[in-house]
């Protein structure tokens, strides 16, 4: 008899347990940018002209070739 | 549009850590944040390297995919930028980018984990450019002066570039083309009876004339000792 009422309260346990399974896999949220919004860098200093910001970051990424300041890339 | 990037010449790297110095001193991060390190690859071997590491700034950047609260975003030259007035520093950027990029400063109360806190190219963040406020939470806004991260410009033996990623692209082939490549580099004859320099081949696409077709990059393989 006890093991009876031992099994049936073991077995309404695990069908409990399945009853309460919920979802697990949330629905896919498109994700976007959700902070404030950054100046661009051509305002503070280059009156907006993107395009003398842009000659100004061209002109240092340029300087970092050596070999075009020293010219050796050509006596080579 | 410029893409801004930043390449490590491997070949040309000593370990010196200007970089990292230089981009603490620029941008007065905090005791623990290094937004720069230097690694050793191959330490103590044949064909031993130092690759100084950042934020790369990814054109599909995965900190990007998996903030929770989705403080990321791409400048309009591709630089990585976050807000961090959003961040909430639950650290999931610093388990998802391969560069190890996202630092976490532990100087307040109780030394608990701050906000997040990475390589901004030297671009500042959403705050008013070179304001007091942009300064304190992100550091220097260099690119709004015109002027590239303080890493690069400063590094001695140029082997760390930044800017535009096609034109330090460019820079880096004809380097390629002058100097040699991988284990050409290294070893006995390089320091003691070198090749005749390569002609540079600047006007074509395809392989180097110096191309060894078997080599792979910065991998010396089994080199002779």
């Amino acid at each position: 008899m006890r093991s009876w009422v031992l099994a049936s309260g073991g077995l309404a346990t695990v069908l409990l347990a399945g009853c309460l399974e919920v979802e697990q896999h949330p629905g896919w949220i498109e994700g976007a940018y959700d902070g404030k919004r950054d100046q661009l860098p051509e305002r503070a200093h280059f009156a907006g002209s993107r395009l003398a910001w842009n000659a100004a970051i061209t002109d240092r990424t340029r300087l970092q070739n050596e070999y075009q300041r020293t010219d050796r890339g050509e006596q080579r | 549009m410029p893409r801004m990037k930043f390449i490590c010449d491997t070949e040309r790297c000593i370990d010196c850590n200007g970089c990292v110095t230089a981009c603490k001193n620029e941008n007065e991060t905090p005791w623990g944040v290094n937004r720069r390190r230097v690694v050793t690859i191959n330490d103590g071997r044949p064909g031993e390297m130092y690759v100084s590491v950042a934020c790369m700034h990814c054109t599909d950047a995965p900190c990007m995919a998996v903030c929770p609260v989705d403080c990321f975003y791409h400048t309009e030259d591709g630089v990585v930028l976050h807000d961090k007035d959003l961040c909430i520093g639950c650290g999931y950027c610093y388990f998802a980018c391969p560069f190890g990029a996202p630092q976490f400063p532990q100087t307040g109360f109780l030394n608990h984990r701050g906000k997040m806190d990475k390589c901004t190219f030297c671009a500042g963040g959403p705050e008013p450019d070179n304001t007091e406020a942009e300064f304190r939470k992100y550091g220097r806004n260099r690119l709004s002066e015109g002027k590239l991260p303080v890493c690069a410009e400063q590094c001695g033996t140029k082997a760390l570039l930044g800017g535009d990623a096609n034109v330090i692209a460019a820079i880096y082939k004809q380097r390629v083309e002058v100097r040699g490549y991988g284990p050409e580099l290294w070893g006995w004859d390089i320091a003691y009876d070198p090749p005749p320099p390569h002609p540079p081949n600047r006007d074509s696409d395809g392989p180097r004339l110096n191309q060894k077709r078997n080599d792979t990059q910065n991998d010396p393989g089994e080199l002779p000792t």
